[in-house]
């Protein structure tokens, strides 16, 4: 069952009819070199990017879907994310919760358990280390209770041992009868948490699919021009530049 | 703590505003004055009371309110904490409107109220200028054409005061810009209400905005916030506020600045509950300045907007400090 429907999507020349779908319970990694527009089309999807084609969030086109419906609907976690002011932690989460127009306490106290931030609650967000603001920036979109959560590398600046929590926690999440969309650069992680694929090359759809019909030696020779060591029978998968 | 601050403002409000009917050349009882003034009698307290002191009291409060508010809103709006309200350079255009007045003799039918229609227009021109420069509501575009329309009201001004017609025309409007509440009467407080009432639910009509700011404009219109039509109408607000508060009492430099820095920790440094008790906190600070000014020895009136610059200034050094020691 299709969560999000893209048809033909475009942006200026950074993304050109792009196609695809997220389902239910899955979750989506979107692959690509720097510039080939992994942000852009999660940037479309969190309605902060003006686009041409069409997009469907539950068969209902997303630009005819008032803002505040479409923000409950659809969670955004940008790449990096900042505070302006040094709030506490908890109401830096509920602020997850602006969409509905509510302090809905047990959602900011499940998101915060999720994500395993809950000792920290009345710190001051600028009192925390990169790796634990990411975990508290990641709380503020799940207590939110979006039904299509869309990541914008979440693990980017995280140390291994957070990156396998987060994205194990995203993984659970979309089991949750909710969907995920994510960008990432690791391709291994990506091969070992993600459903399918999606490959961008110069704002173009390369590949789409399973993991083992999107990273061929083929593809990554073309959207990243590496010679790729590829295994992904074992456990966990590896994939690297050679 | 956070819940307490705007209550303990209230009473402190209410205090500050009897103090300031209560001090004044002559001794008056402030309440028969008062009640004096409602009911239509006239005593030299009613005088004293109804058409000098009340007047001045409630365009400071206002004009303190309006700043703090300004202030506190354009800080949310544009993530920085040293943003102040002459940014949207609503407040130069003010001071150009009035001196205006004083160097071709405008709106002579209007009498005193005359540099705060003038400034009032000024106000509004410049505000409209920014926008259209601006283009969108971008906060380093606002600051951008907000700064090139002060700088272009500025030269505009000193050239007024350059071919000044008398030294008296000039020295007046000098005096005038240093910022006073004194000499006000409620026809001055007619003028400033619309604006303020409009410009402040203009602001506070955004609270989820600035709220939702604190991440960043991309959070914020993920969220579902309108970010392009909210921070338009919280730019038009604080020019608004700030635009009709030059307008009607000069320059009070450092209350837009300093009042919503001072009370951020206060509120848990969230943006949206900053917004009342600055208005508040601008209201009693202007109003508490104005009534020193009426206590200090009689002679040359010290301006309003001097003393709070006099006073403002060491204490944003003293900011500057605390801030600097955080960081190292």
């Amino acid at each position: 069952m299709e969560l999000i429907r893209i048809h033909q999507l475009g942006v200026d020349q950074r993304l050109q009819d792009v196609s695809l779908s997220l389902h239910r319970g899955e979750v989506l990694g979107i692959l690509g070199a720097n510039g080939a527009g992994k942000s852009t089309m999660l940037h479309c999807l969190a309605g902060i990017e003006d686009y041409r084609g069409e997009i469907f969030l539950h068969d209902q086109r997303l630009d005819k879907i008032p803002e505040r419906r479409r923000a409950q609907q659809i969670g955004f976690l940008p790449q990096s994310s900042q505070s302006a002011w040094a709030l506490s932690v908890h109401d830096v989460i509920s602020l997850g919760r602006l969409p509905w127009g509510d302090t809905n306490a047990e959602a900011v106290a499940q998101a915060a358990a999720a994500t395993g931030v809950t000792d920290w609650l009345e710190r001051p967000i600028d009192r925390l280390s990169g790796g634990q603001q990411a975990r508290v920036w990641l709380a503020r979109v799940l207590a939110g209770q979006p039904r299509v959560l869309l990541a914008d590398e979440p693990v980017a600046s995280l140390d291994l041992s957070q990156q396998q929590h987060v994205l194990q926690m995203l993984r659970d999440y979309a089991r949750n009868d909710c969907g995920v969309m994510l960008s990432i650069h690791d391709l291994s992680l990506a091969a070992r948490y993600c459903d399918r694929l999606c490959l961008l090359h110069e704002g173009r759809l390369l590949a789409l699919g399973p993991v083992a019909e999107v990273l061929t030696h083929d593809n990554l020779q073309r959207a990243f021009g590496i010679d790729a060591h590829i295994d992904l029978e074992s456990q966990p998968p590896i994939v690297m530049p050679r | 703590m956070a819940r307490l601050i705007t209550p303990a403002l209230l009473v402190l409000l209410v205090l500050t505003t009897l103090a300031s009917l209560a001090v004044g050349s002559t001794s008056v009882d402030v309440l028969g004055g008062l009640y004096g003034f409602v009911t239509g009698q006239t005593s030299l307290d009613t005088i004293v009371i109804g058409e000098v002191r009340l007047p001045r009291t409630l365009i400071a409060l206002a004009v303190g309110a309006a700043l703090g508010l300004s202030g506190a809103a354009l800080q949310g709006l544009l993530r920085n904490p040293l943003a102040e309200p002459g940014l949207t350079g609503a407040s130069q255009g003010a001071a150009l409107g009035a001196a205006s007045v004083f160097y071709f003799g405008l709106f002579p039918a209007l009498g005193a109220a005359a540099p705060s229609v003038a400034g009032l227009i000024g106000a509004g021109v410049a505000l409209v200028l920014m926008l259209a420069l601006a283009g969108s509501a971008r906060s380093h575009m606002v600051i951008m054409a907000g700064l090139a329309i002060t700088t272009l009201c500025g030269a505009a001004l000193a050239t007024v005061l350059n071919f000044a017609p008398n030294p008296y025309a000039m020295q007046e409007l000098v005096f005038w810009l240093l910022g006073s509440v004194s000499e006000r009467g409620l026809e001055h407080l007619w003028l400033l209400l619309p604006p303020l009432l409009a410009g402040s639910l203009l602001i506070i009509s955004q609270r989820r905005l600035l709220s939702g700011l604190s991440l960043g404009d991309q959070v914020a219109r993920s969220m579902g916030l309108n970010y392009r039509h909210g921070s338009f109408m919280i730019v038009l607000g604080a020019a608004l506020l700030v635009g009709s508060s030059v307008a009607v009492a000069g320059s009070i430099g450092f209350v837009g600045l300093l009042v919503p820095h001072l009370l951020r920790p206060l509120v848990q440094n969230r943006p949206e509950r900053l917004l009342i008790p600055a208005a508040l906190a601008g209201a009693i600070l202007v109003c508490l300045a104005d009534v020193c000014v009426r206590m200090l020895p009689p002679g040359r009136e010290l301006k309003l907007g001097v003393l709070t610059s006099l006073l403002g200034a060491p204490l944003f050094i003293w900011l500057v400090w605390k801030e600097r020691k955080r960081w190292n």
